[in-house]
């Protein structure tokens, strides 16, 4: 009987410590390498690279140090000629759903229309993402990402995007990415498929339009035979 | 009596048409070349390419719109989903020099420069072709050569100079087509004439249309008009057909092949993904027209009747230095040329009601058209937009000052050039020292008309030197080298308000 009840016991505990597992480990795990920007040698922190849409020498980045109560902190500086610029970590992303945040703070970034300001987002075409402009206190920024099937996502923190470029300085710190079950009510919301069929389609339905041309171009090469 | 002297009336009007009809279609010969063509050439492209690659890499940040194209060039080395309405081919070209070299500004330009220092050469053999002349080719090939936006636009990751230098290559090819006769030699230039357009589409939005209207009608005309004795018309007509099916069919090829790049380092899905393409140009397009921004919104922007007057050129990039001098780069043809353009246009208008050639007609017609386009356009638009159309104007001024310095020109012909010298003598001498120094210079024409010869050469020189002694003044605004404040604000003609202000928005 004992023997019976300590099975069914531990049978239980461990149907309910497989339903509360990944739970438990994958909300506190940050996906991210470094999102807490403590690790990093000289200005550079580890994992995250500076990237900009235009090398410049009015951009700007750097790294804080983490000081006593200070988490450390990434900051992006375009004064003079507008950009767009980021820090970038690549992470690869098994299906489901994932809440990717950070805080940012920014100083002087432009505030006008088309002009974008400091946000974290991926690069992907056509997505856009929460922005803080002018002079702002540290504001938590974040979206839900759905991941159909695995995928290497382009993280960014960034100041500025394509064709909306600005100027200014952008803070951010303790960013993460955490895997959810779902997204809150209300929150910002991305598919990464969807973002990424902007340019789908067949590759090979290009073929045709060159066979088609080719033959017009060999029927245009007989005829011209005598001009 | 009365018919033998409708007899003479008769015959003198029907040698009047042939006499007309011929000058209606290119001239078949062109000047044998000569070590002087080869001379002038290598000249021509050594200072244009000096000019072009000297101190390149500076400014040493992104160039007014060097931050879109510039940045597109390197989303293409990183593989990254990038959206520009502009088909690739220019962009394509810049990554090329970043992927070869680099990630330096001088990387970023190097193709603009070689392309543009191509278009001085290739404007030298148009030149001859379109005027059976050594002096006007070398002529339009040293306006071309010594102008501030063609200078400018070769020095900077932008878009205009290759489609500009592609429509010249189709220019060249076309009239070559023309002037000669043998049918496999004509079908071989064709072809290039048709890689010419296709590369030519493939550089920049919409307008190239016009280089392959202008191309293509002048194709049909002179396949028309060159075998309309003892060819039946069915004949012309297949002719016709065939030269535009090899010529259509094989621009669309190289056209798509531009976009090759986008379907491998891009992952765009094939013609699915290029008609979304499309769509989404059209509606940034019609974005942009729907009046987001206006002439006045952005203070860099001017209607397109301002252009041939030079009303509204803008500052690309501009720098104050530590010891006080400003370093600028200053978007803006050469006064002289670009006022002397819109002369040289207005006498070929006129030329074409006395004497019409085909020449005439396709240099008006590529200069009407390229600025007509732009008419109905309500979206902001740029100085920059008038660099095809003034293409067309350097062209008429090398071909006018050319007959100028042959004697092929009538008084007044002679007086609309030098007028353009008037405008740039009181505002840059001021009206004392300007109209002293016109008086001058008007006296010594009416000494030199005296001997007519004397007269044209008198202004054929005076229009070129004056045009060499502008650019030699401008050149720190087109080097961005650094000069005084007083230096920068002497060289700025006009800064009234609205559309007359020459020192218009510094871009950080």
């Amino acid at each position: 009987m004992n023997v019976l009840r300590l099975s069914l016991f531990a049978v239980a505990s461990w149907a309910i410590l497989a339903m509360l597992a990944p739970h438990i480990s994958l909300a506190s795990e940050n996906l991210l390498v470094n999102g807490d920007f403590a690790s990093g040698a000289e200005s550079s922190p580890a994992a995250w690279t500076p990237e900009s849409w235009v090398s410049s020498p009015d951009t700007h980045y750097r790294w804080i140090a983490p000081l006593r109560d200070h988490p450390g902190e990434l900051e992006i500086e375009t004064a003079g000629m507008v950009n767009d610029a980021r820090w970038v970590q690549t992470v690869h992303l098994d299906p489901g759903w994932y809440h990717i945040h950070a805080e940012a703070r920014s100083e002087n970034v432009g505030a006008g229309p088309g002009l974008a300001g400091a946000a974290i987002g991926i690069l992907e075409f056509g997505t856009r993402f929460d922005q803080i402009k002018g002079d702002s206190d540290w504001t938590e920024l974040g979206f839900y990402l759905n991941v159909a099937e695995p995928a290497d996502v382009r993280v960014v923190l960034r100041l500025g995007e394509p064709w909306q470029y600005n100027t200014g300085r952008a803070f951010f710190r303790n960013a993460a990415i955490e895997r959810v079950d779902g997204p809150v009510a209300g929150a910002q919301i991305w598919n990464l498929s969807e973002a990424r069929s902007i340019w789908s389609g067949n590759r090979l339905s290009i073929v045709p339009v060159f066979v088609l041309l080719g033959v017009a171009a060999a029927i245009g090469w007989r005829l011209c035979k005598t001009l | 009596m009365a018919r033998a002297s409708a007899r003479e009336r008769r015959v003198p009007n029907a040698h009047k048409k042939e006499k007309l009809a011929s000058s209606l279609t290119p001239a078949a010969t062109v000047p044998t070349w000569s070590r002087i063509d080869t001379i002038a050439i290598v000249a021509l492209t050594i200072v244009a390419a000096a000019l072009r690659l000297w101190h390149l890499g500076y400014p040493p940040g992104p160039v007014f719109d060097e931050i879109n194209f510039v940045g597109d060039a390197g989303a293409y080395l990183r593989r990254e989903q990038f959206f520009t309405p502009h088909p690739p081919l220019t962009i394509q070209l810049i990554a090329l020099g970043m992927w070869l070299f680099g990630d330096h500004t001088w990387s970023w330009r190097l193709s603009n420069a070689l392309v543009g220092t191509a278009l001085v050469a290739i404007t030298y053999l148009l030149g001859r072709r379109l005027f059976q002349s050594r002096l006007a080719a070398a002529l339009a090939a040293a306006f071309v050569a010594l102008d501030g936006m063609f200078l400018i636009d070769s020095r900077t990751g932008v878009l205009d100079i290759v489609y500009i230098t592609t429509a010249a290559l189709a220019y060249l090819l076309l009239f070559r087509f023309a002037q000669i006769r043998d049918s496999a030699d004509r079908r071989r230039t064709l072809v290039f004439l048709a890689v010419a357009l296709g590369l030519c589409l493939g550089a920049k939005l919409m307008v190239p249309i016009i280089a392959v209207i202008l191309v293509s009608g002048s194709l049909i005309y002179v396949l028309e008009t060159e075998q309309r004795i003892g060819t039946k018309r069915r004949e012309r007509h297949r002719k016709v057909i065939a030269a535009l099916l090899l010529t259509g069919s094989i621009s669309a090829i190289v056209y798509f092949l531009v976009f090759v790049p986008n379907f491998i380092a891009l992952r765009w899905g094939g013609i699915e993904a290029w008609w979304r393409y499309v769509n989404a140009t059209r509606w940034f397009e019609a974005h942009m027209n729907a009046g987001e921004k206006t002439f006045w919104s952005d203070g860099r922007a001017s209607p397109w009747w301002n252009w041939p007057l030079m009303l509204h050129p803008f500052i690309y990039w501009q720098r104050s230095m530590p010891d006080g001098a400003v370093a600028t780069v200053w978007f803006a043809p050469n006064p002289i040329l670009c006022w002397a353009a819109l002369g040289a246009i207005f006498v070929t208008i006129l030329r074409l009601f006395r004497s019409p050639t085909f020449t005439d007609g396709f240099v008006v017609a590529g200069y009407i058209g390229f600025l007509a386009i732009y008419m109905p356009v309500s979206r902001t638009l740029y100085e920059y937009h008038y660099m095809p159309a003034l293409y067309f104007g350097y062209l008429a001024l090398a071909g006018i000052l050319a007959r100028c310095w042959r004697s092929a020109t009538i008084g007044f012909e002679q007086l609309i050039m030098l007028l353009a010298l008037v405008p740039a003598a009181e505002l840059g001498f001021g009206f004392v020292g300007g109209s002293i120094a016109l008086a001058a210079l008007f006296a010594a024409w009416g000494v030199s008309l005296r001997r007519f010869a004397l007269s044209g050469r008198f202004a054929c020189v005076s229009c070129a030197t004056a045009a060499f002694a502008a650019f030699i003044y401008f050149a720190p605004l087109y080097f961005a080298m650094p000069i005084s404040p007083a230096g920068f604000h002497s060289r700025m003609w006009m800064q009234g308000p609205g559309t007359a202000d020459w020192s218009c928005c510094p871009v950080k």
